[in-house]
């Protein structure tokens, strides 16, 4: 499969390169066996720095949408095509930028009476979708909440057969003649002020949900594997500030894991991430294994949204 | 009107203190948890038939922190029981012991009902 970011739009390309290579990007297409990400046109016109206008969390969640957007097309579409475009255009306000994107894929498409319930968590078309593409339909509800978070909104057209176009658009602030960096804007949401690149391990389904949902409400975004091999190969492939291990998992456990991690690292210790044990047992002894095995921390099963940011607001500051 | 749950059966104080207040998401949760925990049991019940001590121990630990996670303290407790007898070989208490949580988790699933968001 091949997939295309098309754009004409110098300032466009410009938010999309930046904001999906190389970072989302790459991996996610590597992973489902598709082409790498081809990029049109190469913006070389001045830009408008969009990037720098938006609060950081925005374009983390920017990204966490198209990421979202992109690797459902891609899971649903096994000919033809997926392309991603942006269009800006001017607000109302002079300072201000519309921002639509879409994502356009040649897929199965969605039955029209489907359409309704697309973006509520874990709906799926059907059970058969389920078994043969797999997912939870999870992404598609916290892209809404995320889109919606940054002031936006999320909209769908599809026809069975044919594929579907999911359209994000957001408003964004603009300056052409101050690119330079302004204070962000005061945010009613939970600023991010050093978006963490955080990875999630555990091996149970809702688990996995329920942290999923729990970074996303605190503002992050974050991949997701299902053992400790799956995180040896994660962390390879792409940077991040921090691990959260269940210490629990088949093939390879959370204590196995950042052993490996610990001694692969061990010459750029700097730039590992930070390891934090998520473990049900609070005994002492357990928490000498994790300490031994190389954590840097432990979180307490089951998760507690509020303990959570306490562990990743110390992380984003000891990090900055 | 319907009763409240109790709290030992499903915690939903406990669950939106640790969800933050956020009640489509528990929802949701709660009705994947609705859609999926019948495959659970039944491989840990065809576990529990064939005697495979790991398979039983990997299934009941999985379906503890489900139950963790979706703050269901007594299917918790039954899960914990289970694995732990698993865990030290102890054959003689596993259908007992697999019993008693599939009455326990017979009884939450009737309280929830099939509309969880009406019962938050």
């Amino acid at each position: 499969m091949r997939v295309l970011i098309a754009d004409d739009d110098p300032i466009a390309a410009e938010v999309l390169v930046r904001t999906l290579v190389p970072e989302t990007f790459d991996v996610q297409v590597a992973r489902d066996g598709g082409e790498a990400l081809r990029v049109l046109q190469q913006p070389d016109a001045p830009s408008l720095a969009i990037l720098d206008w938006m609060v950081v969390g925005d374009v983390t969640r920017l990204r966490q949408v198209l990421l979202n957007l992109i690797a459902n097309a891609i899971k649903f579409t096994r000919e033809g095509s997926v392309t991603v475009s942006i269009e800006t255009e001017q607000a109302v306000r002079a300072d201000l930028v519309n921002l639509h994107i879409a994502v356009k894929d040649t897929g199965i498409g969605i039955p029209r009476d489907k359409l309704n319930r697309l973006f509520e968590a874990f709906s799926q078309v059907d059970s058969s979708t389920t078994r043969e593409f797999g997912g939870t339909g999870l992404g598609l509800a916290i892209s809404k909440r995320l889109a919606e978070a940054m002031g936006g909104g999320i909209s769908v057209e599809s026809a069975p057969g044919l594929g579907s176009t999911f359209h994000v658009r957001i408003t964004v602030r603009a300056s052409a003649d101050q690119p330079a960096r302004e204070p962000a804007p005061q945010r009613t949401a939970t600023p991010v002020e050093a978006p963490l690149r955080i990875l999630l391990a555990d091996d149970n389904l809702i688990n996995q949900q329920v942290g999923v949902a729990l970074l996303a409400q605190l503002g992050y975004a974050a991949d997701v594997v299902s053992n400790g091999a799956e995180v040896l190969q994660a962390v390879e492939s792409r940077s991040y500030d921090v691990v959260l291990l269940d210490v629990q998992m088949p093939v390879m456990d959370g204590y196995e894991a950042s052993r490996r991690i610990r001694a692969a690292w061990a010459a750029r210790e700097p730039s590992r991430p930070r390891l934090i044990a998520m473990t049900a047992n609070a005994r002492t002894a357990d928490r000498e294994r994790c300490v031994e095995a190389g954590m840097d921390d432990f979180l307490a099963k089951p998760l507690d949204i509020n303990l959570l940011r306490a562990k990743l607001d110390a992380k984003a500051t000891a990090g900055s | 009107m319907n009763t409240p749950i109790s709290a030992e059966r499903f915690d939903i104080s406990d669950m939106r203190r640790r969800l933050g207040a956020n009640d489509a998401l528990i929802a949701d949760l709660l009705r994947m948890f609705l859609d999926s925990y019948r495959a659970q049991v039944s491989a840990i019940k065809t576990a529990v038939e064939t005697h495979e001590l790991d398979a039983i121990r990997r299934g009941a630990h999985t379906f503890k922190g489900t139950a963790a996670n979706l703050s269901f303290p007594r299917v918790m407790e039954a899960s914990a029981l289970l694995e732990e007898a698993a865990e030290r070989g102890e054959t003689a208490e596993l259908d007992g012991l697999f019993a008693r949580l599939v009455r326990e988790v017979d009884d939450l699933v009737a309280e929830i009902g099939d509309e969880p968001a009406r019962r938050l």
